[in-house]
Formats: structure tokens, sequence, C-alpha cells
């Protein structure tokens, strides 16, 4: 009886000990990804956000190609500044190539719109507008007990200055706290990057 | 076969309807203890944390309150009345198999096992508390890992002290780990899965019931193959051997254990 005892009792505290494991690995996950706050958060201030600005204005593009990569799609445009004008120089959605004009005609209509917000100068703007959202501080309420917040993170080049990795995430908690999901609501990477003239 | 499960085949088994009665009775009686346990602990638990609750906890049971070092000794207390209620709705089915000794054993087992679940609920639930997880498959594919992780340690806490009370007295008595962690597993996925659609677990009221359910079922069936499979040492040997009119019918008393064959005579 003793020892169908002990070994019980052995095998509860193993079990316990592994609790024990489990809750010091949930304790390191929590560790590598970012803890809940009750505000928005962002990478950069606006001091970061001009001086980029300023270094990218400083260079005077007039025309460069870049690669843009999103969760959804891959595509390479040229942007010529000073006639406005963008063309697609491949495009790829979710890993489908589509057939593109290239450099002999110029985006038009919708998907000039469309494309525009890819552009160095559009992308600035929406950081710029972002970074207002999120110095709002509290979280949009979006119904019931529900809050969201929104973290902005954004690397610009040092060289030139353009945004290289722009990644908004949006943080959903209830007012319980028990768990909080967090969403990217965009995620844009800017390679091969080449200024043209 | 075990050199005991040929003892067990050359002896009478009881008529049916005593295991469709134990099965019944040990699903009704565990259910039951599980909720009446928990209602118990649930009081005693809150006269012990009071108000010195914080919050509350993501656990894979219950609705359990973070209290710091009064919510692990709330999490003992609790573990301990939940167990011994347990002990009381079980033992009416099991004094009569495993008689005073193994039912002390059996009391024994599970208050500690029952203790060291409520701990490891208590433990993980609030280290849980807050987490931020990517809605991304990978993300969300290790969020549900650590909540089934939880129920089968929970399950594991629980089963196995009595899964040493069962060893010595049956084959088989793994099958016993395994039927106490079905109903914590799927019950911690089905928090998982409230979490993920709502943002808030609302089934905390009806986790241990569900848990006691699966558990009940799980563990009636394991019941029944550890009773038809016993060691010498098993006390409900005598209890269930039948030695009355019904002998001749039974079909365990046949050549090759076909009834093609007719009667062994």
């Amino acid at each position: 009886m003793r020892s169908t005892f002990l070994q019980g009792l052995t095998g509860s505290m193993i079990a316990l000990l592994a609790g024990v494991a489990l809750m010091l690995a949930i304790q390191g996950y929590k560790g590598l990804v970012p803890a809940q706050v009750e505000h928005n958060t962002s990478n950069i201030t606006k001091a970061d956000f001009d001086r980029s600005l300023a270094k990218w204005s400083g260079k005077k593009v007039g025309t460069y190609e870049m690669t843009i990569v999103d969760p959804r799609q891959e595509l390479r445009l040229r942007v010529d500044t000073t006639t406005n004008k963008l063309y697609m120089l491949s495009h790829t959605v979710n890993g489908i190539s589509e057939s593109v004009d290239g450099l002999k005609v110029a985006l038009t209509g919708v998907a000039a719109k469309t494309f525009q917000a890819y552009t160095v100068d559009s992308m600035f703007e929406a950081i710029r507008s972002d970074m207002a959202s999120t110095a709002l501080g509290a979280g949009a309420p979006t119904g019931n007990d529900t809050t969201r917040f929104v973290d902005l993170n954004v690397q610009f080049d040092p060289a030139v200055g353009y945004p290289v990795h722009i990644v908004d995430y949006s943080r959903t908690t209830l007012n319980t706290k028990e768990i909080t999901w967090r969403t990217t609501s965009k995620d844009v990477l800017i390679k091969d990057f080449a200024i043209i003239q | 076969m075990y050199i005991s499960d040929e003892y067990r085949a050359s002896q009478q088994n009881a008529p049916a309807w005593i295991y469709i009665l134990i099965w019944v009775g040990w699903v009704v009686l565990t259910v039951g203890g599980f909720l009446l346990g928990k209602l118990l602990s649930d009081s005693v638990t809150s006269a012990i944390v009071g108000s010195s609750a914080t919050g509350r906890a993501l656990s894979v049971e219950g609705n359990v309150q973070i209290a710091g070092l009064a919510g692990y000794v709330a999490a003992l207390a609790g573990g301990i009345v939940s167990g011994l209620v347990l002990v009381v709705a079980q033992g009416v089915v099991l004094l009569p198999l495993l008689k005073r000794t193994g039912m002390i054993q059996w009391a024994v087992a599970t208050v500690i096992g029952r203790t060291a679940q409520w701990f490891i609920v208590y433990m993980v639930g609030i280290s849980m508390v807050g987490i931020v997880v990517d809605k991304e498959i990978p993300n969300v594919a290790l969020f549900f890992l650590m909540l089934a992780l939880t129920g089968a340690l929970g399950g594991l806490a629980l089963s196995y002290p009595q899964s040493q009370v069962l060893k010595a007295r049956a084959n088989r008595s793994r099958v016993w780990l395994v039927a106490n962690v079905v109903g914590p597993v799927v019950t911690a996925l089905v928090v998982g899965m409230t979490l993920f659609v709502e943002g808030d677990n609302n089934t905390r009221d009806y986790t241990t019931l569900l848990m006691a359910i699966i558990t009940a079922i799980a563990t009636a069936f394991a019941l029944l193959e550890i009773l038809h499979h016993p060691l010498a040492t098993a006390e409900w040997q005598q209890a269930l051997i039948w030695d009355g009119a019904d002998r001749e019918e039974s079909l365990d008393d046949t050549v090759l254990g076909s009834g093609f064959y007719g009667h062994k005579r």
C-alpha cells in the first residue's frame, strides 16, 4: 500500500513539475512576443520620420524602381516622379504571374490609383497618417467590451531614407483581458530599390 | 493472453447487466462527483480568496480567480475538497469492487491527483493571462498546444495515482491514463476555440460539466476493460464471478471462444 501511495504521489509530482515547466515555457513565449499594453504604440518618433523624409527629399530622386512585397502579392514598379507616371514591370498575385505592360504603357485609371499607394511619397503619407492615429493613444472602441490598439513598426533605409518595411498590427482584447489576439493589418516590404535618375 | 486472463477466462463472468449497471452508475456518479466537487470547492476557494482576487485566470476548467499566494492555498483546498467529493461519489461503485483497503488507496490517490490537477490548472491559468497571440496558423496552433498540454497534464496528475491503485490489481491499467486525458484535452481545445472565435472564454461555466461528461464516459469504458483483466490480487475477482443459473447460458464457456461450437461440457 505504501509503495502504491509513493508511486502515485511521485507521478502527480512529476505532472506538477511538468506543469511548472509548461508555465515557464509560457512565460518564455510571453517574453518573445510584445506584451499587451493599454495604448497604441509606434517604434518611431516624429523626429525619426522627419529625418528620413528629409533624407529622401534631399536626394531629389526623379525615377526609381523597386520590388514591393506584401502577403498577397509581389510587384516591381518604376516610378517617374517628374511625369508622375507608374509602370508595372512585373506582378505576381498569390504566386501566379500576371501579364504586365512593362515600360511600354504607364498605368492608368483604377490601376494607377491602386498602385500609387506603393510609391515612396504615398508611403510617407500613409506612415504620417498612421502615426497621427497611434498618437491618439486610446484604443478605438469596436463595440461591446472590445478594445483595439494599433502597433506601428517602420524601418527606414539609413542611406536614402525611404521606408523599407512597414508593419501595422492590430491588437484586440476584451475587458476580461484573458487573451489578446494580434492581426497584421499591413505588411509592406520594399526590396531591390534602385534609383534610375 | 495474460496468464491471469486465462484464469479469468476459465471462470464465469457476471452477467452483462452487472457491467451495464457499473457503467451507468460510474458515469452518473462521476459526473455528479465532478460537479458537486466543483460547486463545494468553489465555495471554499471563494472564502479563501475573498476580496484579494485581482482578475480571472485563463483556465481550462471552471472560473479561476487570480489571487497571488491565497490563490495557491485556494487551489490546494479546492483540490482536496473536489477530490474528496469525487471519492465519495465514485466510492458507491468502487467500494464493492475494491473493498475497504483498495478504497482507502483509491481515496488517497484521488485526493492527491485532483489537488495536483487543480494546482496545474491554476498555475498555468495565471501564467497565460494577458497572453498575446498572433492570429496566424503557427501561433494559433502553439496556443492550442499550450491549452491541450495543460489539460493533458491535469488529466495525468489525477489519473496516475489512481492507475497505480489499479496496476496492483489488473492488467491494462494504462488505459486509465488515456481515458483521463481525453476529457481535459477536449475541454481545453473547446476553450481555445471559444477564445479564438469570441476573444473571451464564455464557456467557463460549462467546462467542468463538459470535462466531467467526457471523462466519465471514457473512464467508464476503461474501468470495464480493467475489470475484465484482473490480477490474482484484485478484490473484485470474487465479486464479479457469477455462479448462478446463468452459467450454462454464457458464451464465455465455449470452444475457442466461438458460439458455433456450442457450450463446453
